[in-house]
């Protein structure tokens, strides 16, 4: 009887279902200081969304049937693909703290550009990209070291009066840590540039090459913005230093 | 004038100039691409925009939008495929004129017609807003709650397909704005309240990342759905003479003015947006040129003219969709609605409030509007041998780089906070998730993010209301401007179900 139907509105059944008993479950509260009554409480609304909610959905669920049209099966290339998202966000998401910002947001964005420019993982693509991710990952230890040396120094002088003027202001030592990045990151792609024609001209070695420069370069603009520049406390994780 | 200048004094600074420069070439860049939207980048600069001051920050979010919406016609007319629903229109002129070798006059054409529709737009924009949040002064918390109500109802009936769907996530997006501590009581209104009472969501759920995940997140898990398929080929074309003649825009007035109309007009209703407006300007080209008798080419046989009627129009929105959202807090689409979000965040609510109690903030806001168009138009023309070439970047590195903004940006958000941070990066995925589902199944998501927004000003203004009226519901039956609310509110559920029963009976 059900076979012909979606799964979205049934979920939302179920959903609003919950809603409802979570609303009764969790009763009444009145406003403060309501003696003299009027205050309709605190679970009208929640209670009516949550009965509109359930009503909808079902007749959702009764009415909206699968088509032959609409029910394209999903390419097990693409599937693959959605699903390697899904577990990457997840586990970014639930990683990140403990890994910190600067190794997770590096592995999570090489590991999706290189999946994605070979679509997919397959066994020939296996050497070229733990090789890739080594590397990267190195090189972004390095410039983040270099960097964070020059601005804890420049910090230092600054308090010590050691730069006096515009280059003891934040904006100064943010600058000079930028451009040391950007030197050393432009190093360093120019010697894998070089050296990437002698070890393979293979799709797997350049898709390895070109996830390692776009995860290497957008990590480090990213902590460049909102850790110099926002002052946001980015989580430093495994890299204490 | 004391309040222009002190508007102008926020806005008239080195900070102010130089984000704003940035997002408007962001803007640019994100409506040129192909799947990127106008609110997903807005919703994206959200994080950044909350660490700047609010003139500032609201400059940076006026000038993606802006650059956005215009950004949409280069792939419009170089490829035929709309960098994202406004430019939709644009296609079938556009890319005519390109197959005929006049690529540029079409790509300058489309940047002179965005330009004069997002003036024109924010003419009316200063005219009209503050009018409207004046009449807002007979709002008392009955009017307020079905202001809110009508606003959700018209959105939830236009926005999808299915009204029924729209007005379920409507419900939805208020469910769950009401999360976290009644703020009239102070109880805790979360499941297993023993465990997830010591979490961030006592506060209720973080409005920006709730944004960044159904904008972001969502399109990223989308796009990982396709990515296998072939990327359109971009054309090597030669673009030259970039302006059009004076002579020629002047010859066209009746379509500006028509198309400037339209594009206000729709983008001021709640929900309607740039896809329709853009049609309908269109359209109107259309009946112009058929009866200009030989004076304007014929629209849609790859003229100038069907190029500057929708882009005048979707320009046109940007302004048109503020007057309700600044004066009544009721956003006119979804990228307005996400602008809201940003002002709410910064702890601005829209309304009469903010005409009578921060109008130079008012005035910074018009005045960064112009500056928004002003760079929108220069940034484009400067770079319209530039863009076209932006579009060879492909999806496959294009969305890893969105995932990770979207989900820095939710962290950001906490600032110093790292454990509400890491708490808003999983309700930015958790959202995501949802919002692909919906996006898969056909569920509009604008009723979602204005009940995200309106959830809680709705529930407050109701208990108020009938506290006032010491218990009786009927309140809301016996003030005039409730009870047209109220209509509007039925009238816009009513006649869709009619109209599409007609249809389906026909």
């Amino acid at each position: 009887m059900f076979r012909n139907r979606k799964a979205v509105p049934f979920s939302f059944t179920i959903l609003s279902t919950l809603y409802i008993i979570y609303i009764v479950a969790l009763g009444d509260s009145r406003m403060l200081g309501d003696e003299i009554g009027g205050d309709p409480g605190g679970m009208i609304i929640p209670l009516i969304l949550g009965i509109f909610m359930l009503a909808s959905s079902f007749y959702i669920f009764l009415t909206d049937k699968k088509t032959q049209t609409a029910e394209k099966k999903m390419d097990p290339v693409d599937r693959r693909l959605f699903l390697s998202v899904l577990i990457i966000s997840i586990l970014y998401a639930a990683l990140s703290r403990f890994l910190g910002f600067l190794l997770s947001t590096s592995l999570a964005l090489y590991i999706l550009v290189f999946i994605n420019l070979n679509l997919g993982l397959g066994k020939d693509c296996i050497k070229p990209f733990f090789f890739g991710m080594l590397i990267s990952e190195a090189v972004l230890l390095a410039v983040y070291t270099v960097g964070r040396t020059i601005t804890r120094s420049m910090t230092i002088a600054s308090r010590n009066g050691s730069l006096s003027g515009f280059f003891a202001s934040s904006g100064a030592i943010l600058a000079v840590t930028a451009i040391a990045a950007a030197a050393l990151v432009f190093i360093a792609v120019f010697i894998a540039r070089k050296a990437l024609p002698k070890a393979s001209s293979s799709d797997k070695v350049n898709s390895a090459f070109s996830a390692g420069m776009i995860s290497l370069i957008s990590t480090q603009a990213l902590y460049l913005i909102f850790k110099q520049l926002f002052l946001v406390n980015l989580v430093s994780g495994l890299i204490g230093w | 004038m004391d309040f222009f200048m002190q508007g102008l004094s926020q806005v008239a600074n080195i900070q102010t100039i130089l984000w704003m420069a940035i997002g408007s070439v962001l803007g640019i860049i994100l409506g040129a691409l192909p799947g990127l939207t106008a609110t997903m980048g807005i919703a994206l600069v959200m994080p950044i925009s909350f660490h700047l001051p609010t003139a500032t920050g609201m400059g940076l979010l006026l000038a993606v939008y802006c650059g956005a919406v215009s950004g949409a016609s280069i792939p419009a007319i170089l490829l035929g495929i709309p960098g994202n629903p406004n430019a939709i229109a644009t296609v079938e002129d556009g890319l005519k004129m390109t197959k005929k070798g006049k690529a540029g006059q079409a790509l300058g054409g489309a940047v002179v017609a965005s330009f004069i529709g997002g003036i024109g737009s924010l003419l009316c924009l200063v005219f009209f807003s503050p009018l409207i949040a004046k009449a807002t002064l007979a709002f008392g918390p009955a009017e307020k709650t079905t202001l809110a109500l009508v606003g959700l109802v018209i959105i939830a009936s236009v926005s999808g397909k299915s009204v029924l769907k729209g007005l379920f996530m409507g419900a939805l997006g208020m469910a769950l704005s009401l999360i976290g501590t009644d703020s009239f009581s102070g109880a805790l209104r979360i499941p297993f309240a023993s465990i997830l009472g010591h979490t961030p969501l006592t506060k209720g759920l973080d409005l920006t990342s709730s944004l960044i995940g159904l904008y972001g997140i969502s399109q990223v898990l989308l796009s990982a759905e396709h990515l296998t398929k072939p990327a359109a080929e971009i054309p090597d074309v030669k673009i030259d003479h970039i302006f059009p003649s004076f002579r020629k825009v002047c010859s066209m007035w009746k379509i500006i003015l028509a198309s400037l109309g339209i594009g206000t007009i729709i983008g001021a209703i709640p929900g309607t947006g740039a896809s329709i407006a853009v049609f309908m300007a269109h359209d109107t080209a259309r009946t112009i040129t058929n009866a200009s008798n030989g004076k304007l080419e014929e629209v849609g046989t790859g003229c100038l003219e069907g190029v500057f009627a929708p882009e005048v129009a979707n320009n046109a929105v940007t302004g048109g969709a503020l007057i309700p959202a600044l004066s009544l807090g009721i956003p006119g689409d979804s990228a307005t609605a996400v602008l809201i979000g940003a002002l709410m965040v910064k702890g601005v609510n829209p309304g009469f409030q903010l005409f009578s109690q921060n109008m130079s903030l008012v005035y910074a806001i018009f005045i960064t509007m112009f500056i928004a168009n002003l760079f929108m138009t220069v940034f484009q023309l400067a770079g319209v041998r530039l863009y076209p070439k932006i579009l060879k970047v492909p999806e496959k590195i294009l969305m890893p780089l969105v995932l990770m903004l979207s989900f820095i940006g939710a962290y950001a958000i906490a600032g110093q906070a790292t454990s509400v941070g890491i708490f808003n990066m999983g309700v930015a995925l958790a959202m995501g998730i949802l919002g692909y589902f919906c996006k898969k199944n056909g569920y509009p998501f604008s009723p979602l993010v204005l009940g995200l927004i309106l959830g809680s000003m709705f529930e407050e203004n109701f208990r108020r209301a009938v506290k006032l009226a010491g218990g009786n519901y009927m309140t809301f039956f016996t003030k005039p401007i409730c009870i047209v609310f109220i209509a509007f509110a039925v009238f816009s559920v009513v006649f869709p179900i009619i109209r599409s029963r007609k249809k389906a009976s026909k």
